[in-house]
């Protein structure tokens, strides 16, 4: 299975940080923060290694399956073929699609190492895909400068380098925690997401779907942090076709594998994959080797990246959480309705079943919301609006509440991520955790927006809303008259003594996105 | 792991609640129940007089328009009904549903009403035949397939008044433009001639609702076409 296995070597002195039960074979390899690398040389042999395997295979023509070109296809591609286009999002096989095309990348990249004189033997025999652990704090959330900047020190054009990024993340900004904290979706108990009918929402990994390349409502650990660092990052990396021709996409990808496997290491409670056949072995997906073979794998055989794929992460630490973030949540006048990133003992807060019966609709806003760069806020009334028993007897009060954004399209790439939040009572920088629902990407909205796409409805977010509502009501902030709800640009976070200029570089809504509808329902 | 059920707590409402939490969790029942309605008419026109006045010829139109695209709508009528306030649920579900049937009204108009004329039922095996190897071959165009993925366009639904109305119409239209590029050539035997065998009418219906209910419909048209190719081969060829 493992075509690469002969070019590999035993593993010297591999040190592991907050691995357990983790026994190092032969053959497996450790995928490293690229952050530590470059922290301790910003062209660490590792990095160095991989920016030789891109230059190599952006020498190979398109038609190659090991060349640059095609395996950024199979992400996405104009043409759809066995292996092109076939990415899934939205889907509950998002993960495991991506963690065996990291795999068979990873094997293209290693077998074009082996035949660089300019690679040293030891960084040939134990070389891995970094990742990129954007979730540590400054400087973590910015790019690697070995990935900004556009020559090597030898001169040569940086093949880790490309133009069109984001302009505050190609100066050295960084993402904000909105962007990068993988908290929400860690704590979610389920993969799959319930049976909510229109408010059914993507638990951990995404909804049930068969072979699905976009549309649709998508998993946690989808939206945020992967979906937001790719519309952050922006340029190449900012639409399914391209994403894969900037080199800072599998490091992302990496680190997105990486917290699957956080996320099954949990065990309060302990979390388990989809052991249904139509997961594991009823769909399977085609790869390229590293000789340009086709080959087959299915979700079931990609579960254990140590025993099934011979690779291990360096580290499994629940996510970092910032002193200030920390902070700003002890102030909260209620209890936060999200789950409390405590940077030990961290344990995440029971998760209720979603009920078994369609979610009710209480509310919808009237005109579409216009996203375009700037913070934009729409009301709704809930008024009179109940919620129902499974016997669709009419009760009380909601089990569950659940704010939909929904019919999102872009007729291009949105320039940016939005924050959520539902009953903003202002604009002071400093309460807005407390009223913040999420985080809506919108990656993928431009491709679910095209007629000819298999879901030309739009991509979909499903928040769980439940706490909030709770905790608004109890604090009399729920006017049922006036639900408003608000929509915040992501900004990038700029180093100390950056320029206004970089401030001015910020993402200018050249495409808007229009959200057909923001609803809340009951369940 | 797919998330559990929650156990239902105990009806407060007797021996209503069963039909009630059914009413409540498949809205789209009562459209089922009016194609069901369909069926058995279109069974009975078929047991009696098969020519009859130009209102007669309208009426068996459509009424066998509401037995075969009625079932394909369901899944989008459920859409609009569970995305709508409860009190609108089928309010929205039928105004959807009735707005997509009127392109086949249209069509009805016109091609009923010409057949008629055209003295087509003198030739009723080889327009047929003909008919279903059209079909055969429409299957197989991408306008076709470009026609099956808008089925799945919804739009976004307003909660109250007369702009969720108009939404539902939109809605209806969209799709039932949608349902006719991808249908038309199915139910063109049925417009030309008016009733055929029901066994052939449920195999037309069974085309429509598989292509159009699954995501994916676009890919049993190779299997579509070779049906309709045999069945039109046989019909020209067998008599």
């Amino acid at each position: 299975m493992n075509s690469g296995e002969k070019l590999v070597a035993k593993v010297p002195n591999v040190v592991l940080e907050n691995v357990q039960d983790l026994t190092i074979t032969q053959v497996t390899r450790v995928r490293r923060d690229v952050w530590k690398l470059a922290t301790a040389q910003q062209w660490h042999a590792t990095i160095a290694a991989y920016a030789e395997a891109v230059r190599i295979m952006k020498t190979r023509p398109a038609s190659d399956p090991t060349s640059w070109a095609y395996q950024a296809a199979i992400h996405g591609n104009a043409v759809a073929d066995t292996w092109r286009n076939t990415c899934q999002h939205s889907s509950w096989f998002f993960l495991p699609w991506h963690r065996m095309y990291l795999y068979w990348f990873e094997q293209i990249c290693r077998a074009a190492i082996q035949t660089s004189p300019n690679v040293d033997a030891s960084t040939k025999a134990n070389w891995a895909l970094p990742y990129w652990n954007y979730d540590r704090g400054t400087p973590t959330n910015q790019l690697p400068k070995a990935f900004r900047d556009t020559t090597t020190p030898s001169g040569d054009p940086n093949p880790l380098f490309v133009a069109g990024r984001n302009p505050s993340m190609a100066a050295g900004g960084g993402m904000p925690a909105s962007v990068t904290s993988a908290v929400a979706a860690l704590a979610k108990h389920n993969f799959t997401g319930g049976a909510g009918g229109p408010a059914t929402s993507g638990g951990f990994g995404g909804p049930i779907t068969g072979f699905n390349h976009g549309g649709g409502p998508i998993g946690e650990l989808e939206n945020v942090p992967h979906g937001a660092v790719h519309v952050t990052v922006g340029g190449l990396m900012g639409g399914f076709n391209t994403a894969g021709l900037d080199p800072i996409f599998w490091l992302h990808h990496c680190n997105i594998d990486r917290l699957w496997e956080v996320w099954d290491r949990q065990t309060n409670p302990a979390r388990s994959n989809p052991s249904t056949a139509n997961w594991t072995t009823n769909q399977s997906f085609h790869f390229r080797s590293a000789s340009g073979a086709d080959v087959t794998q299915v979700s079931g055989g990609v579960v254990n990246t140590r025993t099934q794929l011979n690779y291990v992460y360096d580290q499994f630490n629940l996510p970092f959480i910032r002193p200030d973030l920390l902070q700003r949540i002890q102030r909260l006048p209620f209890p936060i309705p999200r789950p409390i990133p405590l940077p030990a003992g961290f344990t995440a807060p029971a998760e209720q079943e979603q009920p078994d019966r369609p979610a009710e609709l209480a509310g919808a806003s009237e005109d579409p919301v216009v996203l375009a760069g700037d913070t934009v806020a729409t009301s709704f009334s809930t008024s009179g609006a109940a919620a129902f028993t499974a016997d669709a007897a009419e009760t009380a009060d909601p089990e569950r509440v659940y704010l939909n954004v929904e019919e999102i399209r872009a007729e291009g790439q949105p320039p940016t991520p939005y924050e959520v939040f539902i009953n903003l009572p202002d604009d002071d920088e400093t309460t807005d955790d407390h009223y913040q629902v999420g985080l809506v990407s919108l990656f993928g909205a431009a491709e679910a927006s095209d007629p000819e796409s298999e879901h030309p409805e739009g991509i979909k977010y499903v928040f769980d809303i439940t706490e909030l509502y709770k905790a608004l009501k109890g604090a009399g902030l729920w006017d049922e008259a006036d639900v408003k709800v608000t929509f915040k640009p992501v900004r990038v976070e700029m180093p100390e003594g950056a320029s206004a200029a970089f401030t001015d570089a910020e993402p200018q809504a050249d495409a808007p996105v229009t959200i057909g509808r923001v609803s809340v329902f009951y369940q | 792991m797919i998330a559990r059920a929650t156990a239902d707590p105990p009806s407060r409402l007797g021996w209503v609640g069963p039909a009630r939490r059914t009413w409540f969790r498949h809205p789209e029942r009562t459209l089922a129940g009016v194609a069901l309605l369909a069926w058995g008419l279109v069974l009975v026109q078929v047991a009696g007089h098969r020519h009859g006045s130009w209102l007669q010829a309208q009426a068996t139109w459509l009424t066998m328009v509401g037995a075969m695209m009625i079932p394909p709508a369901l899944p989008m009528a459920r859409h609009v009904a569970l995305n709508s306030k409860r009190q609108r649920r089928q309010r929205g579900a039928f105004l959807f549903v009735g707005a997509s049937l009127l392109p086949w009204v249209a069509v009805g108009l016109v091609l009923v009403t010409l057949s008629g004329p055209a003295g087509l039922s003198e030739y009723r095996q080889m327009v047929l035949g003909v008919s279903l190897l059209l079909a055969a071959a429409w299957e197989l165009t991408s306008a076709k397939k470009r026609a099956l993925k808008k089925c799945h366009r919804t739009i976004p639904l307003p909660a109250h008044g007369r702009k969720a109305d108009i939404a539902c119409v939109k809605l209806g239209l969209n799709y039932g433009r949608a349902c006719f590029g991808a249908c038309w050539a199915l139910m063109l035997p049925m417009a030309l001639l008016g009733h055929l065998s029901v066994t052939l009418m449920l195999v037309m219906t069974g085309i429509a609702v598989a292509e159009e209910v699954v995501r994916k419909g676009y890919r049993l048209a190779p299997a579509a076409a070779v049906l309709l190719t045999v069945a039109g081969t046989m019909v020209l060829v067998l008599g």
